[in-house]
Order: structure tokens, then C-alpha cells, then sequence
């Protein structure tokens, strides 16, 4: 039984162990995976998301804001350490002399950062049906059969799903103004 | 073919079976409307490149509970200011005994190493030294896991532990065991309440070759092995 005002003494939790734990259950698995292809090194991925984690915990305020995708806040910040890194170890190369520098495994085809933002939190506000069909169809490769069988429903349906996602996220950026449409 | 406006879709974002896809490339042929829908959504692939594949994986990492712990106390150690002596037995959920309290007191010697806020974010995070191996195993018989994480010092071992799934009041051993079949203890405890719900995280050291490690185990004082880990 507890009695009332008294509250037994606990170890007082870092202000925020709340969010990063919930950030990691939500997004680690795609983080870390992005910071894997993006250095083709696991534990340079792993120090990746730690240190994500931990600006995303400093900017705790603007990432509870509640404006954009905070999935895309933190691939982005992911991205951005890599850059850093990659750009500060070529510089302390280049004023040792040493050769061999090599760029990260594999170069992220997404120049402008803004711009994945603003698509990730567009496809985000897609309805459920409309963000599997694309996810399934795009971002995994499957044809229209295979995510037909994936989604349990038949390919037709897949079809026009995919064709109102797509009209849905046109008109969803032009109003955006994210450069689409007129 | 007649105006099918709802393959298009599909068609642009390349997921048309083949002989679909010859069907539309004929029908664009010879209808304005249609080419012009298609170019109108060929714009938007460009803007979904810039979305990584990675971004639509969700929850948390395979094996990634070793990963959490390090940047949870990495975050305690940037808040720094608090008594931490009082603080780190409890954080862990261990009664902290011999070997495990040398641990205990390297992490503390970190933890208040100058800088706390006004580190630069490049400089805050913990590498993971070279050499460290990482092992983790849930023993279907018991349902007690470990994440283990082995770093190799000058002839002798680091580790670091997360254990789970322990009922409370249990005492337990963290044990290294080489390849020889020498067991060398790096830790015991007795799991409290919270370290039977949350899990409890242990540092310890053990004096065997880092080369020699076979595993690192669970066992109760009583001889009972929880859980092992080969390394």
C-alpha cells in the first residue's frame, strides 16, 4: 500500500531515458541500417546512432515540436555525422600525407537533405493503405503480384492504390511547394 | 488497351509485369493524355530517391540491446552533477561485489571526466574499443537472455553483461570460461525486482587470455547455469 505524498526513494532517471528508449524501439532498426550501408562498418554505425540518439536527445524540444517526420529528422542527423566524419578524417588525412583515403562505402544518392525530409514526412501523411502499396512497390522492389500477395489483397487493388498514392503525394507537395507540380 | 489511368501507377514506379508493361508502352504510344499523366508521376520518382529504402524499417535493432545501454550511459554521463557513488549501483540494479566494483569504478572515472555539457558532440561518443566482441543469447529452456560484450585488455578481459528474464532473489555468478574449461569469475549479484523486470547490466573483468575465451555464462551460486554466451 502506498501512502499518500510519500513515494519510495528511485534512482532519478537522466531526464529523458524515456525518449531515447522509445526513439530506439521506433526507429533504431532503421537507423542503424542506413548508418550500415552509409559506412559499410557496423560498429562506425553503431557510434553513428549513438550519437544521433544523443543530439536528438539535446534537441529533445524541437523534435517533440511535432512539425515533420521525426524518422526523417533522424536519418538525416545520421547522414550528417557520416558527412562530418568522412570530411574530417579526409582533412586530418590530407595533413598527415597520407593516401588511401577511401569515401564512405557507399555514397547516399540524396544531395539535398531538405528535400528527403520533406518526401519522407509527405509519404508519412499518406493513408496506411497508400504508404504500404508504395513502400511494398518502391522501396522494396516487389511487382504488382508480389505485394498483392503480401498485403492480401488482389492486384487490382494494388494497382489503383498505387496510382492514388502517387496523385495523393503530387498533390501533397504541391502544396508543399516542395518543387513538384505547378 | 483503353485508358487505364489506375496502371499507371504502377507502370511508372517499374512494378508492371512485363507483358502489362508492353501493353502500356503501346497505348502511350498513341494517347497524349496518358504520356502526359505518366511524366507528371515519373516526376515524383526522382523525389522518392531521395528517401532511403532503410527508412521504412521499423522497431528496434536485431541484437541492438547492448547499443541502447551504451548510449543510456553515455547520456548519464553527459548529465553529469549528481552524486554518482549513490547513483550507479542502483542505475545498474546490482549489488555490486568485488570484480564487479573495479567495473563499476572505471565507468565512474569516466563518467566524471571533465567536459559533461560543454563536450563537443564529436567527442562524446564511446567507441567501441578494437578487438570487442559482442555475443547475445536467449536460452529457449529458461527464458533468460544475454548481451554480452567482450573487450580485450593486456592478457586479461573486460566485460560488459545485459541479463534478463533472472526471477528476483536469485544470486548469481557472471563467469568467463576459456577455452580450457577454467571458469574465472567476473561478477555475482543478487537480482532485485527491478533487475528481474528491466534486467540487470554488469561490468566486470576476468583474468583470461582474450584469445582463449570460450564463453562467458549465467550460473547461480547454486551451480545452476542461466544462460551462456560463446564467444
Amino acid at each position: 500500500m502506498t501512502i499518500p505524498g510519500w513515494w519510495p526513494r528511485r534512482r532519478q532517471k537522466a531526464h529523458g531515458e524515456d525518449l531515447v528508449r522509445s526513439l530506439y524501439a521506433e526507429h533504431g532498426k532503421s537507423l542503424l541500417a542506413y548508418a550500415t550501408r552509409l559506412t559499410n562498418d557496423r560498429a562506425a554505425a553503431e557510434d553513428i546512432v549513438q550519437e544521433t540518439l544523443l543530439r536528438a536527445w539535446k534537441h529533445a524540444d524541437a523534435l517533440k515540436s511535432g512539425q515533420g517526420s521525426v524518422r526523417g529528422w533522424l536519418l538525416t542527423v545520421a547522414r550528417n555525422i557520416v558527412t562530418d566524419r568522412y570530411r574530417a578524417k579526409a582533412a586530418r588525412a590530407a595533413e598527415v600525407g597520407e593516401q588511401d583515403q577511401q569515401a564512405p562505402a557507399q555514397r547516399d544518392h540524396a544531395e539535398d537533405v531538405v528535400n528527403s525530409m520533406v518526401v519522407l514526412d509527405a509519404i508519412e501523411r499518406l493513408s496506411q493503405e497508400h504508404r504500404d502499396v508504395l513502400v511494398q512497390l518502391y522501396y522494396r522492389g516487389h511487382t504488382v503480384g508480389e505485394t498483392a500477395a503480401v498485403l492480401g489483397v488482389p492486384p487490382g487493388t494494388v494497382k489503383s492504390r498505387s496510382y492514388y498514392a502517387l496523385r495523393a503525394l503530387r498533390a501533397d507537395m504541391s502544396e508543399t511547394g516542395a518543387g513538384v507540380g505547378r | 488497351m483503353e485508358h487505364d489511368h489506375e496502371a499507371l501507377g504502377a507502370y511508372t514506379l517499374g512494378a508492371l509485369a512485363p507483358d502489362e508493361a508492353r501493353a502500356v508502352d503501346a497505348h502511350l504510344a498513341e494517347c497524349a493524355d496518358c504520356r502526359r499523366e505518366v511524366a507528371e508521376l515519373t516526376e515524383l520518382r526522382g523525389m522518392l530517391d531521395s528517401v532511403p529504402p532503410e527508412a521504412f524499417l521499423d522497431g528496434p535493432p536485431d541484437d541492438g540491446e547492448l547499443l541502447l545501454q551504451r548510449t543510456l550511459r553515455q547520456m548519464r554521463a553527459k548529465q553529469g552533477g549528481q552524486p554518482r557513488l549513490a547513483r550507479f549501483p542502483a542505475a545498474a540494479g546490482v549489488v555490486v561485489i568485488a570484480l564487479a566494483a573495479l567495473g563499476a569504478g572505471v565507468l565512474l572515472g569516466r563518467q566524471t571526466a571533465p567536459g559533461g555539457e560543454a563536450q563537443g558532440p564529436q567527442s562524446s561518443v564511446v567507441q567501441a574499443p578494437p578487438g570487442t566482441r559482442n555475443g547475445e543469447v536467449t536460452n529457449p529452456a529458461n527464458g533468460v537472455s544475454m548481451a554480452v560484450s567482450l573487450t580485450p585488455a593486456t592478457g586479461w578481459v573486460r566485460v560488459h553483461a545485459v541479463i534478463r528474464g533472472i526471477p528476483a532473489g536469485k544470486p548469481c555468478q557472471l563467469l568467463v570460461v576459456s577455452q580450457d574449461g577454467n571458469t574465472v569469475l567476473a561478477g555475482s549479484w543478487l537480482v532485485s525486482d527491478k533487475g528481474a523486470r528491466d534486467g540487470t547490466s554488469l561490468d566486470g573483468s576476468a583474468l583470461v587470455d582474450p584469445n582463449k575465451v570460450s564463453s562467458v555464462d549465467v550460473v547461480t551460486t547454486a551451480g545452476e547455469e542461466l544462460v551462456s554466451v560463446s564467444i
